[in-house]
């Protein structure tokens, strides 16, 4: 049976000048073993943004050359997504990352393992150790149009110190 | 000097016959690419191929992005999407690999998975790569545990 867990939100989002924890949920899919044993008493710890506050508006308008890959370059900021039709047909891409993808980029040396927070909405329910908010865009919208353009520490099932 | 020419074809046999069967290989030539020096310096990454292969004859080609930072860690970075194909192995070298497209982070609209079935050759060098549609590979352990984990999180296809 596929259950949800959701979990109080852990990203801190400051708003009106304040500190304040996000209302917006945060969903895992717990029977995916690869999240469990990254996620479970992890207390790596992420940040959204970087200094220098890379943001791509248009996003990718074509899938990796890499000919075994097909699918978006990386990338290692906030980076904007839209479906792209090549000579092979239309890849959705919104359906596996939602209209905006964030790189989580490790701090405190941890190893980084590619994650993004990020949307979908392809139906498959699960993610190979993102963070991702299904088809709700809010938090997306928030980041793109509202949040600081400064680091923001970023982690799951761990406390969230304030900046 | 004939010695020494009679010693370097018996290593390169004995390193013929020991070609681990069991792993996670990487092509032997790709091209890292840097992070951007804002979010770490020491961080490459490159889009590529990864081959597995397990002892009980399971075998899979990987299209992802694959991390690294020197002398730290080597990992597949899963949030940059895969690509799955997996099928079997016949165990020898130089052998008969099988396999079908299983998986993709970004669906192609009409696409039906999984796919037809590729037939293929894989062997092994004197220097213990493996040899798969034209490109060597070297073993790289430390990827075999992220490719595995990759291909157990996969949706099960009959």
């Amino acid at each position: 049976m596929r259950t949800w867990r959701t979990y109080k939100p852990r990203i801190s989002m400051p708003a009106s000048g304040t500190i304040r924890y996000s209302t917006i949920r945060i969903k895992r899919w717990p029977q995916k073993r690869l999240l469990r044993r990254k996620w479970n008493g992890s207390n790596q710890r992420w940040q959204l943004h970087d200094p220098a506050d890379i943001r791509d508006p248009n996003g990718p308008n074509q899938l990796n050359p890499q000919p075994q890959l097909n699918n978006p370059p990386a990338f290692f900021c906030v980076q904007k997504m839209h479906k792209i039709t090549d000579s092979n047909g239309t890849w959705d891409v919104v359906g596996a990352y939602g209209p905006i993808r964030a790189r989580l980029n490790p701090i405190d040396g941890g190893k980084d393992h590619g994650g993004y927070f990020h949307g979908q909405s392809n139906g498959r329910g699960y993610t190979h150790g993102c963070m991702y908010d299904g088809t709700d865009t809010r938090f997306a919208d928030y980041m793109w149009n509202s949040m600081p353009h400064a680091p923001l520490t970023t982690s799951a099932d761990a406390p969230v110190p304030q900046p | 000097m004939k010695g020494m020419i009679l010693l370097l074809l018996w290593t390169g046999g004995v390193f013929a016959q020991t070609t681990p069967i069991a792993g996670a290989w990487l092509p032997v030539h790709v091209k890292w690419e840097h992070a951007p020096p804002s979010i770490n310096p020491k961080l490459e990454t490159v889009a590529t191929t990864v081959l597995y292969s397990d002892e009980h004859g399971r075998f899979a080609v990987v299209g992802c992005v694959v991390n690294r930072e020197l002398g730290r860690y080597t990992t597949v970075s899963q949030g940059d999407g895969q690509v799955i194909s997996s099928g079997e192995w016949d165990g020898h070298l130089p052998g008969q690999v099988k396999y079908r497209l299983v998986s993709r982070t970004v669906l192609l609209k009409g696409e039906i998975l999984p796919g037809s079935w590729h037939e293929k050759q894989l062997s092994s060098t004197p220097k213990g790569y493996l040899l798969f549609e034209g490109k060597l590979y070297r073993h790289v352990e430390a990827l075999e545990p992220n490719v595995r984990e990759l291909l157990d999180g996969i949706p099960t296809t009959s």
